[in-house]
This record gives structure tokens, C-alpha cells and sequence, in this order.
């Protein structure tokens, strides 16, 4: 499997946020976290990205264990709660900015990606002039436009409109079609059960259920 | 590490506290120039210097901003140079943090690189932001001034052969300056990283912000109280005023750039990001 959590737990002051989480994933599929609010899918996710260190257990990427081999998966794409960017730069200012680091896509792949989730219009727009779907759009392309191994999306349709919403399912399925390891989160079941080949139910930080589609 | 590096620089340069800092900092330095450079012009001009001349003009090493103690824009100019420090890019790991950005930048450059390139490109903005207005006041104080050696009788400085570089005062007064101009720039640099240290003690941006000034402020006040005021960093970052103790300067540099550093690098590469 490209991705292994063993028994993960994580604590913050004194409540365990996730417990004892065990999932292996694989490339070239979608898998859904979905559970109420609060119920650990973000930190999860946030575990998986690097960003948060796991109090016990260990998260096995491609054969290198996170935090230990590697600090970060090498190729990964996020979004996670809320987009985050530098309100002072356009939005594809934003996106250039975040390219310019690795250097694996150049002008082109950045404007397919704005196009992909239908930013082209608003691309030399300020960031902080955006409306809150279009923050998450650009959230949505910059977590995709380098064709990253693992593509990690928390509440992707938060403030998207049906047509975008639609969009997105589509973008899904092409990352997955890609080959891309692409974790989603939504507190529905409707919509996970529509674009994700596994489900994962959570609550209290807890695995509950896994649905295999 | 030299990519996210170049990204930083032009994010702090090119920042609104940039601008700002610089701003201020210039309103200070002409209020400066009008309350006491020219003056001094203007009394050099009266002055008939053949007939007197034991007395010789006023001089740039004495006359520009941080050149004496006895100009109230320059006092004002070293007291809030934490605030100057911290605007350009002080708060930028917080506001990172808590705009998600960091996110971004984690996942694609990992931790390490990307605090040291924070602390750098701070260093670096945070010593501009306070060297630029100095350097402006003093190409001022060059066009109403002459750049003579300072006279050793009547002297507007407190430099008195005790003080560090005293020799190159009084020979090399322009390369003295330059010397400071670097010590200001480096205090900068450390009130600037000291700020981003201080990004895990608050979850509020302003309390950030003010918490190295208020060092300051503490040891200024402290040192005054105790009469060892030339120990304040208020008066060691000004060239007029000098530095008598090397050791308490060289242990400010030390234990700011040390602890700084430490405390950023540390708490930054083990702190969760949500």
C-alpha cells in the first residue's frame, strides 16, 4: 500500500482527538473520511500531511515513515479547513508564489489549473477581494496543480455553488484517473458516497465503519 | 532553502510594514533635520570661524540624528526601533499561521528551510527598516553640514577616548558612522527576530508586536534607575552616545541572536499547524 497510518493516536491537553487509527491506501483511488464536526477527520488529515505530529503511531508513506525518514510527504497537495494565502498577491500571484518552491510546474500548468476550477476571469484579481468560494477554488487549485502523489482535500465543497460543486467531483476524477491518492472529507454522506471508492466513518477520533466500494 | 529564501525577502521588502517603518522613521529623521540640523546650518553660516579659531563648525558626526544625546527625534528614533524592527515581517510567522498559508509553504518545503529563511529575511528587513531613515538623516545632515574630524574642546557627542572605536571617531568620523549605521542595522535584525520568537507565547498579533519593545522599554528604564544608563540599548545603537562596555554589547548580540534563533528554530519545528 502507498499509504499506511499504524495506530495513530493523538493527544492534545488532556482529550484524545484520534484513537488507535489504523487505514492503508493506495494510489489511483478516493477515499472519503466523513463523520460530524469535531469528530478528528481534519486532524487526521493534518497527521497525514505532516503538519501535526502523532502523540503514538506512525504514518508509512511509499516506505518512508513520516516524521522520521521524511518530515513531509514529499508529494502532496492540501487543503485543509480553510485556504490559506497571501492577501496582498492575486491569486495566481498566490499560486506562482507557491509553484516558484518546487519548481515541477511552470506558467502553463499554473493557468490550467485556475481554468480547471474556473478562476480564469478573477485570476489577477487580490486575493483578499475574493469571495469565500472563490478562496476555496483557488484552495482546490493549488492543492492539485502540481500533480501531487496524494491529494488531500478537507470539505472541498464548503461554499461552492452546484455548478462548481460538480466541477470539483470531476476534478476528483481526474486526479484519480491520474493515478493520485485523493483523501476527501464531508460531514454528508450523499456526496462521499458519489466520489469516493472507500468510506471511512468517524467518530470521537475513532475508525466507526468502512464502507469498500 | 535559496528559493523560499528569495520568496520571503521580496514578501518582507515589499510589505506595507515596510513602508510604514520606513515611513515613520523618515518623519522622525526630518523632524530631526528641521529641529536641529538646520539650525546648526544656519549658525555654521553665521559664525565668522577666521576670527575664532579655536572654534571650528559643527560636524556631520556630531550633527545627524544618532551623532549626539541631546536631540529628542533621536531618542524617540532608538526607543521604538523593536516597533520599526517588528513591522516589516516580525508577526509574518503568526499571520502565516493563522491565515493557513503555512500550510502551503510546509508542505511543499518542509519546516526547517522555511524557518530559517523566515528568520533571515526578518534579520535582514528588520535592519533595513531601521538603518534607511538613519542613512536618509545622515545624507541630509552631509548637504547643511561639513564633514570635518569632530573638535576634541567643544564636542555635541559624549565620545570621550574610553568609548569603543573612540580613535576612528575622531580620525575616521565617517567610517565611525558606517559603524554604527551596521550596529543599528544588526539591533534591527535582532528586535526583528526576537518578535518572531515570541509567535508562540500569544494568540493575539498585537501582543506579539509590542512584546520587544517592552524589553526595551524594561531595560532602559532599569538601566536609568540603576545609573548605568550607557548599559540601555536605547543609547548603545546611537553613535553620538558610543559604547563604553563592549562585553554588555557583545552579550546583548549574543543572547539576542542565540535565544532568538533557538526559540524560533526549536518551538518552530515541533509546534503542531492547524
Amino acid at each position: 500500500m502507498f499509504l499506511e497510518i499504524e495506530n495513530i493516536s493523538k493527544q492534545i491537553g488532556a482529550e484524545e482527538v484520534l484513537k488507535n487509527i489504523t487505514i492503508s491506501m493506495d494510489r489511483g483511488r478516493v477515499y472519503g473520511l466523513q463523520g460530524k464536526n469535531g469528530c478528528g477527520k481534519s486532524m487526521l488529515m493534518r497527521v497525514i500531511c505532516g503538519l501535526v505530529l502523532p502523540t503514538s503511531g506512525k504514518v508509512v508513506i511509499n516506505g518512508e515513515e513520516l516524521g522520521k525518514e521524511i518530515s513531509f510527504p514529499k508529494s502532496i497537495g492540501v487543503l485543509i479547513e480553510k485556504p490559506g494565502f497571501l492577501n496582498s498577491y492575486t491569486g495566481f500571484q498566490n499560486l506562482e508564489v507557491l509553484a516558484s518552491i518546487k519548481k515541477v510546474i511552470g506558467r502553463e500548468e499554473i493557468i490550467n489549473a485556475v481554468k480547471r476550477v474556473g478562476l480564469e476571469d478573477v485570476m489577477d484579481k487580490k486575493y483578499r477581494t475574493y469571495s469565500l468560494g472563490m478562496k476555496q477554488k483557488l484552495g482546490i487549485a493549488a492543492a492539485v496543480m502540481e500533480k501531487p502523489d496524494i491529494v488531500i482535500l478537507d470539505e472541498p465543497a464548503n461554499a461552492l455553488d452546484e455548478k462548481s460543486e460538480k466541477r470539483l467531483w470531476e476534478i476528483i476524477k481526474e486526479e484519480k484517473e491520474r493515478g493520485a491518492l485523493v483523501i476527501i472529507s464531508c460531514h454528508t454522506s450523499e456526496l462521499l458516497e458519489e466520489a469516493a471508492d472507500e468510506i471511512y466513518r468517524m467518530d470521537l477520533g475513532e475508525i466507526k465503519e468502512h464502507i469498500a466500494g | 532553502m535559496k528559493d523560499i529564501l528569495k520568496i520571503e525577502l521580496k514578501r518582507a521588502f515589499t510589505s506595507k510594514g515596510m513602508l510604514l517603518a520606513v515611513l515613520i522613521g523618515c518623519v522622525l529623521s526630518a523632524a530631526q533635520v528641521i529641529g536641529d540640523q538646520i539650525p546648526v546650518y544656519l549658525r555654521n553660516e553665521a559664525m565668522d570661524f577666521a576670527k575664532w579659531p579655536i572654534v571650528q563648525p559643527a560636524v556631520v558626526s556630531e550633527t545627524w540624528i544618532a551623532g549626539n544625546g541631546g536631540n529628542i527625534e533621536g531618542f524617540i528614533y532608538f526607543l521604538l526601533v523593536p516597533v520599526f524592527a517588528m513591522l516589516p515581517f516580525g508577526t509574518s510567522y503568526f499571520t502565516d499561521g493563522d491565515s493557513g498559508f503555512l500550510k502551503n509553504i510546509y508542505t511543499r518545503c518542509g519546516r526547517k528551510g522555511f524557518l530559517q529563511a523566515k528568520y533571515f529575511s526578518a534579520f535582514i528587513s528588520g535592519g533595513a527598516a531601521v538603518a534607511i531613515p538613519l542613512f536618509l538623516n545622515l545624507l541630509c545632515c552631509m548637504t547643511l553640514v561639513p564633514d570635518l574630524q569632530p573638535s576634541t574642546i567643544y564636542t555635541r557627542s559624549m565620545i570621550t577616548p574610553a568609548h569603543l572605536f573612540s580613535s576612528i571617531f575622531f580620525t575616521h568620523p565617517l567610517l565611525y558612522i558606517l559603524i554604527f549605521l551596521l550596529i543599528d542595522f544588526v539591533i534591527g535584525g535582532i528586535f526583528a527576530c526576537l518578535t518572531l520568537a515570541v509567535s508562540f507565547l500569544s494568540d493575539y498579533k498585537i501582543v506579539i508586536a509590542v512584546i520587544p519593545f517592552f524589553i526595551q522599554l524594561i531595560i532602559h528604564v532599569g538601566c536609568s534607575l540603576l545609573g548605568v544608563w550607557d548599559y540601555s540599548i536605547v543609547y548603545m545603537g546611537r553613535a553620538g552616545c558610543g559604547i563604553i562596555n563592549p562585553w554588555v554589547f557583545l552579550i546583548y548580540l549574543a543572547v539576542g541572536l542565540l535565544a532568538s534563533w533557538f526559540i524560533f528554530t526549536r518551538k518552530g519545528e515541533r509546534e503542531d499547524v492547524f
